[in-house]
């Protein structure tokens, strides 16, 4: 039998990993030193050092870091920072979980109507804290109804055509935000303002609580996903070839949209309705990692989490006030939809 | 017990769609090494045949063996290791290169996470060797011709090293010079010791390159053996209604052509 080497070359791409790992790095000690308060990178990075040896405040005091360092670099600027990350990454995955599941390469969780049914959860739970006790719970399980919905509207004799999906989408999306409205009108006036601002998307808010819950969730599912990312390979040939490959369709399936849409809606229920990361950040990790999943996965995972952060410190410093992250992402998101859908950007889809 | 046992057989299978029979007692043996076209109009059965075999639908009756075992209530994954299935030319929702597409015909060999090893990289190159497309390995598979993504999916039922490899029109959306490509990768496979199973919807593909022809129609079998034999003039007119008839060409070789 001859003998065949396999051949190196390809090994490169996944170097490309470590490297974007390094950029979001840099990236995020730049975002933790720009806004209105001036610090310079190494004092930032002393005054959190100095927190994480748990210094007393007279220590710091010693050690030249003022009240208002400490307040601003781990209060504020910190806790924000790394729920940007957190939430970039639960949707870009989610968003590049959902495209292998549907092998759909347009849908993500504002598409799939997943962060309408998640904001309804949270919703609820604002309002009727006796009933939904649990804001993340309550936003879990309406989100997987929306997904589940929007798939079983859009599937029709075992096919699943794209835009067909994407349309029962918009129409549970819609549905769930009426039932928002409809929570807004009821709710007494605290109540109203909380969902509102929360429902614009952002991260003005972030506490260490927040980080916590949601690294809780969102961590744990991006390492499942990126592990399995081979099976979702498979999936994504569809139902009748993964399992003549050896994979159950269904099960894995289920197991994909229970991660992806715990993430999402973990993620939505924090920080409100941020569309389109999950659109766009794995197909720039396809775009440049090649399409197999064992990669997109976590290269979404980073890209998401830069993008985000990025996104949030412009509408944080863009303008003597805050502009919602939501309205940035949006406006560079739904344009990128468009070139997919009409541009050269059919080609990556296969379309 | 004979020491040898078909490689596929179905023993009075049968198959429903809801309240429609789709398969009703079909029968049939089919040797380890062969080839074996199943023929029949549309309508007849064959995918459905397939489909049962794949455990893509549930038999209704009957059972279902390969090399001696039964396989009705066998998970993928073990499935997968006796039979590969290579569907009809399609496009693919990702443009996966051609070694990816090959490497996943590993996945049923892959323990665990389900990561290729060093193992399973050498099975994708002899596989893409083996069917003779080792120079597109790198092209993504939306980028090729239909001839080159059939030949492709079959390098990956080749990959996945399971005995049976049933396909599912494989020559249906080729131009001429790649059905004969096609058929010619699957003659070599036989002779590798692959069973190969193939619907077909072209009687002169079945009379030239198989070594058994199974005639289905409304959902039974007609008649299964060496195609010279059971591809009559009779059996053709029962199957397609008196629109072709068998005759030989100057050289000898057999060839069914319409009735003029």
């Amino acid at each position: 039998m001859e003998s065949l080497s396999v051949p190196r070359g390809r090994r490169a791409r996944p170097l490309l990993l470590p490297l974007l790992t390094l950029l979001l790095f840099v990236l995020f000690v730049w975002a933790l030193t720009a806004g209105e308060y001036a610090i310079s990178p190494p004092h930032a990075w002393h005054t959190v050092w100095a927190r994480l040896n748990a210094l007393g405040p007279d220590a710091m005091r010693e050690a030249g870091i003022s009240r208002m360092d400490e307040v601003v670099v781990w209060n504020i600027r910190l806790p924000r920072l790394l729920l940007a990350v957190l939430a970039g990454m639960a949707l870009s995955v989610s968003g590049a979980a959902y495209q292998g599941c549907f092998r759909n390469p347009l849908v993500e969780p504002y598409l799939l109507g997943v962060s309408s049914g998640a904001a309804w959860g949270a919703s609820l739970s604002i309002v009727f804290p006796a009933l939904f006790p649990q804001g993340q719970v309550s936003a879990f399980g309406f989100a997987l109804l929306a997904v589940l919905l929007s798939y079983s509207m859009a599937r029709r004799d075992g096919e699943t055509p794209p835009v067909a999906l994407i349309l029962s989408g918009i129409i549970v999306g819609a549905i769930f935000s009426a039932l928002v409205s409809i929570m807004k009108y009821l709710a007494a006036d605290t109540e109203l303002r909380e969902i509102t601002f929360w429902m614009m998307g952002g991260f003005y808010y972030a506490t260490w609580d927040d980080v916590f819950t949601n690294a809780a969730a969102v961590l744990p599912c991006v390492a499942l996903i990126s592990l399995t990312g081979w099976k979702l390979n498979l999936l994504s040939l569809g139902d009748e070839e993964a399992r003549a490959l050896g994979l159950h369709p269904d099960r894995a399936r289920l197991f994909f949209l229970a991660l992806a849409t715990l993430a999402a809606a973990v993620c939505v229920s924090t920080v409100g309705i941020v569309a389109w990361v999950g659109l766009m950040m794995p197909h720039a990790a396809r775009m440049l990692l090649g399409p197999d999943n064992r990669h997109v996965v976590p290269g979404a995972a980073l890209l998401g989490a830069m993008y985000m952060l990025l996104c949030d410190t412009i509408a944080r410093t863009l303008t003597g006030a805050e502009i919602p992250v939501a309205i940035i992402t949006s406006i560079l998101g739904a344009p990128y939809l468009l070139w997919l859908l009409r541009g050269k950007g059919r080609e990556l889809y296969a379309g | 017990m004979p020491d040898k046992h078909p490689a596929l057989e179905t023993r009075d299978l049968g198959c429903r769609y809801g309240t429609r029979t789709v398969l009703s007692g079909v029968s049939l043996r089919i040797e380890p090494g062969t080839v074996c076209g199943l023929l029949g109009p549309n309508g007849s059965g064959k995918t459905t045949l397939f489909r049962c075999c794949l455990n893509f639908h549930r038999a209704s009756s009957g059972d279902i063996l390969m090399n001696g075992r039964s396989t009705l209530s066998l998970s993928p994954a073990r499935l997968a290791k006796l039979a590969s299935y290579v569907p009809q030319e399609h496009r693919m929702a990702f443009p996966f290169p051609v070694r990816d597409v090959v490497r996943m015909g590993r996945s049923p060999r892959m323990a665990g996470l389900f990561r290729p090893g060093k193992k399973d990289e050498e099975a994708t190159e002899q596989a893409l060797a083996r069917v003779g497309i080792r120079h597109l390995a790198e092209q993504p598979c939306n980028r090729l011709s239909g001839g080159q993504r059939q030949l492709t999916l079959i390098a990956r039922a080749v990959a996945q090293e399971a005995p049976l490899m049933l396909l599912d029109e494989p020559t249906s959306a080729l131009d001429f010079q790649n059905q004969l490509e096609v058929w010619k990768t699957l003659r070599s496979l036989a002779e590798r010791g692959f069973t190969v199973v193939v619907c077909c919807h072209d009687p002169n593909h079945i009379l030239w390159f198989c070594d058994q022809a199974v005639l289905l129609k409304n959902g039974r079998t007609l008649d299964s053996g060496a195609p010279e034999n059971v591809m009559t003039g009779a059996a053709l007119t029962e199957l397609y209604g008196g629109a072709c008839s068998r005759g030989e060409l100057a050289g000898g070789l057999p060839v069914v052509h319409p009735a003029f």
